[in-house]
C-alpha cells in the first residue's frame, strides 16, 4: 500500500524525522517515497490516499523555504472544499515555543487540509525545541501512535525482522576523472551569486569576551540587488582541523577507505531524489570538507547506522539504547546537554568505528546546512555587509564549542570568493517613506536597521521626504562592543537619525534598551499614535523581545491590546534568533 | 440471493453498521461459504490479494472508480452484486462495464445490479480514458499562479495560537533510572538485583567502576573524566591541573 511522506524543512531536522518515519513505514509494509514539498508535484495530492506531513516552522511563524510554493498552491481559493475527501493524512509540526508563533506552519497546514475535506487519522503533533528532549520529546511518541492507529485501521503488521533501509548506493571509482571542486562550495538549489571578501574585521575590543565580525563583500556584478531586511544565505565549510581529525580517525581504525577514495553515489530508490552534493563523483576529502557536517549534533539515525556493523556487544547495545524511547534521557545527557559533536561521538565508539563501511558512512552523515545572516547595508552602499557574532562557548566538554558557520567566516581571508544567495527576510516596510520607523536592535540585531537607515538616508539625498528614524541600540560597554560606532556618531551629528544607546555595564545599574524606551515613552507614543510609526525589534530571542514589548505597552498607557492590534497590522514586527 | 448458493468466499462491503451482523448472516446462509466484511470507506486502503473472492456484495453502492479494484479481487467468473444502490442504474452499469465486468444486469424490481468478471484472469486492466473524472480533480490540475488565495491567518483560531505550558517541557534528569553497565564490576548490578529482591535500598556506594576509558556514554555521572574523549588503547590519561582544584 502506498504511503507518502512529505516534509517542509529548514535546518534538516524535519527532513530527518520524515526520513525516519519513511524507514519505519517500510517495516510496516508500506511503499512510496519520502520527499520534500518542493520535490513533489503538489497537484498530485488530490490523487493520494495516505500522506504523512512533517513540517517545521521558521522565524516569525513562517513555513520553510522548500514548502513555500506548495503552500501557496494549497491556499488557492478555487480548490473545492471536498476535493481531498479521498485523502487521509497525519501532520507532525516542528517548532520552538520561545517564538510567539509556535508551530504555525503545521497548524495552518493541518487546518487547510481539513478544509479541503481530507481526514486526519492522528491528532496534530506539535514538537517543541524548548522541551528538555527537544523534538524527540514529542516525535517518538507521536510516531508510535501513528503506527498503532494505522495498524488498527488498515490491518498492517510490523515485520518481525528489522530491515536495513538504505537511501544511497555508494560505488568506489578506481580511476577517477578530474573532480570539480568549485561546485561543492554551493550545493543548494537556488542559484548563488559570487562575492569577493573585501574586509573581515573584528568590531569588538581585543579583550572583550566575544568576537564579532564585520564582513564586507564586493559584488561580482552590479546586477546583484537586495532590499533592506533581506538575508544572505551562506554554505559553511568544515575547518581543516576537523577534517584532519576525521581522517586521522579513519586511519587509526585502518579502514578500507581514506581521504583519496573517490565514490559515485546513486539513489537506492527510484523515487528518492539525490542531493545536489552527490550529483557527481566526489572524494571523501571533498565530502568531509564541503558536504558533511562534522560538528553537527549527532542524531539518532547516525547511532542506529553506526550500530549496524558493530560487533562489540556493549557498544552496540548502548547505541541502540540511545535510539529507544527508554534511552532518551541518557541520549540527551550524552549528546544534547554537552553539545557533543558528531566527530566526538565517533571517536568514543571505537569498536563500531573499526567496522565502519563506506555505505554506512554515507548513510549516517548529515549534510551541512546553509545559514542566513541579516544584510547590514543598503544596496546603494558599495559593499554588502554582514555583522556576525562568532559562536564559541564552554560546556562540560573539555574543548570549547565552536559554531561552524561563524568560525568559518571568521577565518576567511580578504580577497577570497564567496558563493551566497540573497533571500527575503521577514520584515516588511511601510509604503510611504514619510512613516516614522522605530527600530530596536541590541547587539548584532542592529544589522538590518543599518540597512534600512542607509536606504532611507539615500532616498533623502535623492530629494525624498523621509520620516523620523528612531533607533535603539544596546551593548555591554561603549569601548568594547559598540558596533558601527562611526555610523551612529555620523547619524547623530547630522541630526538625521535619533540614536539611543544603552551600555548595560558602563555604570553600576544595568541599563538595557527597554529602560530607554520607557524613558522616551511619551515621545514614542506620539510617533505611534499620531504618525502611524512602525516598530521593529531584532536580535536575540531570549528575554529581550518580551521586555521591549512590555516597555512599549507601558509607554502606550498600559494598553496591551493596542500592541496586539499593531502586531496584527504588521506595525510591530520581531525578527529574533536563538 | 439464492443464485449465489455454493460460492465459497464472499466479501460483504457495508455502509450502514446498524444490524450489520444480520445482513452478513443472511449472506452466509445464502452462499453456505465464508464471508469477509469490509467498510466501504476503508476499501481503498485495504490490501486484498488478487482473485480472492467468488462474490462481492455491496450495499448502498455509489458511482466510484473502485470497480477496477473489485474486479481484481474477484476470481475469474466471480460475481459482483449491488443492492440498495444510490443514483441511476444506467450510470452505475456503464461504470461497471467500463471497469471490465461482463453480463451486467439490472433487477429493477429488487433494486439490484449483478455483474460478472470474465472467465479468465484479466492481468492488468486499464480504465478506459473516456470514463469521466470528477470535476474537483480538474481544478487541481489547472496551473497558473495569478489566482486568489485565502487568508492563511484566518485558518487559526484563538486556541491554535496558544503556546505549550512550560511546565510540561521539563524532564527531571535526576529521576532517570539507575542502570548498571553491561559488564558491571562496580557492584551496581548486584545492588540493583538485591533491590529487586528485597526492595530495600542499600547504602554501599561503590567507585572505580572501570568504565571510564570507554567514554562519556559509559561513564558515571560523577566521573572526573566527563567531557573527555574515550581513551585510546595504551594512552596515558592525565587530568589537567585545573581539574584537580576545587571549584569553590
Amino acid at each position: 500500500m502506498r504511503l507518502l511522506v512529505l516534509y517542509g524543512s529548514q535546518t534538516g531536522t524535519a527532513q530527518d524525522v520524515a526520513e525516519q518515519i519513511w524507514r519505519e513505514s517500510r517495516q510496516w509494509g508500506f511503499q512510496g517515497p519520502v520527499l520534500s514539498l518542493e520535490d513533489y508535484d503538489i497537484q498530485q495530492l488530490v490523487e493520494e490516499r495516505l500522506v504523512i506531513f512533517v513540517v517545521a516552522t521558521t522565524g516569525d511563524g513562517m513555513e520553510p523555504d522548500n514548502m513555500k510554493q506548495a503552500w501557496r498552491f494549497l491556499l488557492k481559493r478555487s480548490l473545492p472544499s471536498h476535493s481531498l475527501s479521498g485523502l487521509q493524512f497525519a501532520c507532525l509540526g516542528l517548532g520552538d515555543s520561545s517564538y510567539s508563533k509556535f508551530n504555525y506552519a503545521a497548524k495552518k497546514l493541518h487546518k487547510r487540509l481539513l478544509n479541503l475535506g481530507a481526514k486526519s487519522i492522528c491528532p496534530l503533533g506539535l514538537c517543541d525545541d524548548q522541551h528538555d528532549y527537544g523534538h524527540l520529546g514529542t516525535s517518538l511518541a507521536w510516531t508510535a501512535e501513528l503506527w498503532n492507529t494505522l495498524s488498527n485501521t488498515l490491518a498492517v503488521h510490523k515485520q518481525k525482522e528489522p530491515t536495513i533501509v538504505k537511501r544511497w548506493n555508494v560505488r568506489v571509482i578506481e580511476q577517477s576523472p578530474p573532480l570539480d571542486e568549485d561546485r561543492l562550495q554551493w550545493t543548494q538549489r537556488q542559484e548563488a551569486h559570487v562575492f569577493k571578501l573585501a574586509e573581515n574585521t573584528r568590531t569588538t575590543a581585543a579583550d572583550h569576551f566575544q568576537d564579532v565580525r564585520l564582513l564586507r563583500l564586493e559584488r561580482s556584478t552590479e546586477a546583484i540587488s537586495w532590499q533592506p531586511g533581506d538575508v544572505l544565505e551562506v554554505q559553511p565549510q568544515n575547518s581543516c582541523e576537523l577534517v584532519k581529525d576525521f581522517f586521522d580517525l579513519l586511519k587509526e581504525h585502518q579502514l578500507q577507505f581514506d581521504a583519496s577514495t573517490v565514490v559515485e553515489v546513486s539513489s537506492a530508490h527510484e523515487d528518492l531524489p539525490l542531493p545536489l552534493a552527490y550529483s557527481k563523483p566526489l572524494s571523501l576529502q571533498q565530502a568531509a570538507k564541503y558536504i558533511w557536517d562534522l560538528s553537527a549534533r549527532p542524531r539518532q539515525r547516525l547511532l542506529e547506522v553506526l550500530a549496524q556493523n558493530c560487533e562489540d556487544e556493549m557498544e552496540r547495545e548502548k547505541l541502540l539504547e540511545f535510539c529507544s524511547a527508554e534511552g532518551l534521557e541518557d541520549l540527551i545527557s550524552y549528546v544534547n546537554r554537552p553539545r557533543r559533536m558528531l566527530l566526538e561521538l565517533l571517536q568514543d565508539f571505537r569498536h563500531a568505528m573499526a567496522k565502519l563501511t563506506l555505505s554506512q558512512l554515507f548513510e549516517m552523515m548529515p549534510l551541512i546546512q546553509t545559514r542566513s545572516f541579516s544584510i547590514a547595508s543598503d544596496q546603494s552602499a558599495k559593499t554588502l555587509d554582514l555583522l556576525v557574532a562568532v559562536v564559541n562557548y564552554k560546556t562540560i566538554m573539555h574543548t570549547p564549542r565552536l559554531g561552524l558557520c561563524s568560525n568559518w567566516l571568521k577565518d576567511l581571508e580578504v580577497g577570497v570568493e564567496l558563493r551566497a544567495a540573497i533571500k527575503p527576510g521577514t520584515m516588511t516596510w511601510p509604503k510611504e517613506v514619510q512613516t516614522p520607523l522605530i527600530m530596536i536592535g541590541p547587539g548584532t540585531g542592529i544589522a538590518p536597521f543599518r540597512s534600512i537607515i542607509q536606504n532611507r538616508l539615500h532616498l533623502q539625498q535623492l530629494g525624498q521626504n523621509v520620516g523620523p528614524l528612531v533607533v535603539f541600540f544596546g551593548c555591554r560597554n561603549r569601548s568594547k562592543d559598540y558596533h558601527f560606532v562611526e555610523d551612529f556618531t555620523a547619524w547623530q551629528d547630522n541630526n538625521c537619525v535619533e540614536v539611543h544607546v544603552a551600555f548595560s555595564r558602563d555604570q553600576e545599574n544595568k541599563v538595557y534598551v527597554q529602560h530607554l524606551i520607557k524613558q522616551h515613552g511619551a515621545h514614542l507614543a506620539k510617533l505611534i499614535r499620531e504618525q502611524n510609526a512602525y516598530i521593529y525589534v531584532a536580535g536575540s530571542s531570549n528575554n529581550m523581545p518580551k521586555a521591549v514589548r512590555e516597555a512599549f505597552i507601558e509607554a502606550l498607557d498600559n494598553d496591551a491590546s493596542y500592541i496586539d492590534l499593531l502586531i496584527k497590522q504588521r506595525r510591530y514586527q520581531e525578527e529574533t534568533w536563538a | 440471493m439464492e443464485q449465489f448458493k455454493g460460492l465459497q468466499k464472499s466479501l460483504y462491503i457495508w455502509t450502514d453498521s446498524g444490524e450489520l451482523d444480520k445482513r452478513v448472516q443472511a449472506l452466509k446462509e445464502a452462499t453456505g461459504g465464508e464471508v469477509a466484511v469490509e467498510n466501504v470507506h476503508r476499501l481503498s486502503f485495504s490490501s486484498y490479494a488478487n482473485s480472492s473472492f467468488d462474490l462481492i456484495v455491496i450495499e448502498c453502492a455509489q458511482l466510484t472508480d473502485n470497480y477496477v479494484k473489485l474486479l481484481h479481487m474477484l476470481k475469474p467468473s466471480g460475481k459482483l452484486h449491488l443492492f440498495a444502490y444510490i443514483g441511476p442504474a444506467a450510470n452505475l452499469l456503464q461504470e461497471i462495464k467500463l471497469s471490465g465486468f461482463i453480463n451486467c444486469s439490472e433487477d429493477a424490481a429488487a433494486n439490484t445490479l449483478t455483474a460478472e468478471k470474465p472467465g479468465y484472469e484479466t492481468g492488468s486492466s486499464a480504465r478506459l480514458s473516456f470514463a469521466k473524472k470528477s470535476p474537483s480533480m480538474n481544478v487541481w490540475k489547472i496551473s497558473g499562479d495569478d489566482e486568489e488565495l485565502i487568508d492563511e491567518e484566518e485558518l487559526l483560531d484563538e486556541e491554535d495560537k496558544q503556546k505549550p505550558d512550560p511546565a510540561g517541557l521539563r524532564v527531571c534528569s535526576t529521576t532517570g533510572k539507575r542502570k548498571a553497565c553491561k559488564n558491571c564490576s562496580c557492584g551496581l548490578a548486584e545492588e540493583l538485583e538485591d533491590e529487586k529482591k528485597t526492595k530495600a535500598a542499600t547504602e554501599n556506594a561503590k567507585s572505580s567502576c572501570g568504565n571510564c576509558y570507554l567514554g562519556d556514554a559509559f561513564r558515571c555521572s560523577t566521573c572526573p573524566y566527563l567531557g573527555m574523549p574515550a581513551f585510546k588503547p595504551g594512552e596515558k590519561v592525565q587530568l589537567a591541573d585545573n581539574l584537580l582544584k576545587s571549584d569553590i
